[in-house]
């Protein structure tokens, strides 16, 4: 899965988290939600996002409910749960300290 | 909240697996159809279509297997350390682990027994036929005696018209061979076994004409014993019906002695719950 950029595991969690944080979404939309917002920058390799999610649900950080989607059929949709919104802000948090980090070495070095 | 969350989806993982097989497969199928879809409204035929589809969503077998894993695996490694974990900090904790145990010991014995009492004296039924058509008469204990004299029992038998049958049954007031044994006996009315619907194990039971001033038994009242009582001490002779038993009869008065005539069965426990 060499695409434009490949994602690292466990910022894929975090993206996710971040997407369905907004509102209730199936596999499909998050996918190309993230395509989306990133510019076609990041490509989640798609079928890869579906053991992701699926970790995410045994965690309890997320929730799945079966609902009727938009293209008249049933779909899995992904609903962020209030420890989820936890550990949402609690990996953002770290990611920013990361990022800044890796920027700053950047720019010094 | 998420130990219960994660408790409920493995559960469901490993008793619904089936069902869990299908909705995998169902969201995956589906996301599949939708690239497809796409990639045929940009113009490709629909085996080109596929093939690009496919292409960009991976092997599906392959994501499946790791859909799986995330469940299965996961219960497995987090079952296993946690009992890891469990065991470590018994190990560190040898005193503390020593009162777990023995609380647990204790509480568990202590439950056991409790229900074992409770099973014996209220739960099992009388061994007596149609054990709850058994009604027990007494005055409010509150305003005196709760006993009845035999005269009155006498009475009240004899002008009952709403049972079928009265019958009575004196306190444990027959001690054993000497007056500081413990209660061993009571007197009961004649029609007592015929009513409960006893049967002897062996001879016969008392019946309504034992209840006579002038019965006797080779000059003796009639006495039935219990099946233990024959083991202890006629060690469970078939000879025992019509020999004598001796006993210290009530407190402060002379011996008594009886002629045995039967002996009752060994799950008979006396008409009183309360009783052994």
């Amino acid at each position: 899965m060499s695409k434009p950029t490949d994602l690292v595991q466990g910022t894929l969690d975090l993206l996710v988290l971040k997407i369905i944080a907004l509102e209730p979404m199936h596999g499909w939309a998050i996918a190309q939600r993230i395509k989306q917002i990133s510019n076609d920058v990041l490509q989640v390799g798609q079928g890869s996002l579906y053991p992701a999610l699926h970790k995410l649900e045994q965690q309890g950080w997320i929730e799945a409910e079966w609902r009727d989607s938009e293209n008249n059929r049933r779909a899995k949709y992904y609903t962020l749960t209030r420890e989820g919104r936890r550990a949402l802000e609690q990996e953002a948090a770290r990611w920013e300290r990361l990022s800044a980090a890796i920027s700053l070495i950047l720019r010094q070095a | 909240m998420r130990v219960l969350t994660t408790f409920r989806l493995r559960l469901r993982s490993v008793f619904r697996s089936r069902r869990v097989e299908g909705e995998l497969a169902e969201e995956l199928r589906d996301h599949l159809e939708r690239l497809v879809a796409l990639h045929m409204a940009a113009g490709s035929s629909q085996a080109d279509a596929r093939a690009a589809a496919h292409r960009e969503f991976g092997n599906v077998g392959l994501i499946r297997e790791q859909c799986r894993d995330t469940r299965r695996v996961a219960w497995l490694e987090d079952f296993g350390r946690d009992v890891a974990y469990a065991l470590r900090s018994m190990r560190r904790a040898p005193g503390h682990t020593a009162v777990m145990a023995l609380s647990l010991a204790l509480g568990i014995g202590a439950n056991t027994a409790t229900f074992t009492l409770v099973n014996t004296l209220l739960l099992r039924p009388l061994p007596v036929s149609n054990p709850h058509e058994l009604v027990e008469l007494g005055f409010d204990s509150s305003t005196g005696s709760g006993n009845f004299s035999y005269p009155l029992y006498e009475r009240v038998r004899d002008q009952n018209s709403t049972f079928r049958h009265v019958l009575a049954v004196s306190s444990p007031v027959i001690r054993g061979e000497s007056a500081d044994h413990p209660p061993v006996g009571r007197y009961v009315s004649g029609n007592f076994f015929e009513a409960l619907g006893v049967r002897a194990a062996l001879g016969r039971l008392l019946t309504p004409a034992d209840d006579r001033l002038d019965a006797s038994v080779d000059g003796l009242p009639a006495a039935v014993i219990s099946h233990g009582l024959w083991h202890r001490v006629f060690g469970g002779d078939p000879g025992v019906v019509g020999q004598t038993l001796a006993v210290a009869g009530p407190p402060g008065g002379s011996g008594v002695r009886f002629a045995i005539v039967g002996v009752l069965p060994r799950d008979f426990r006396g008409a009183d719950r309360r009783a052994t």
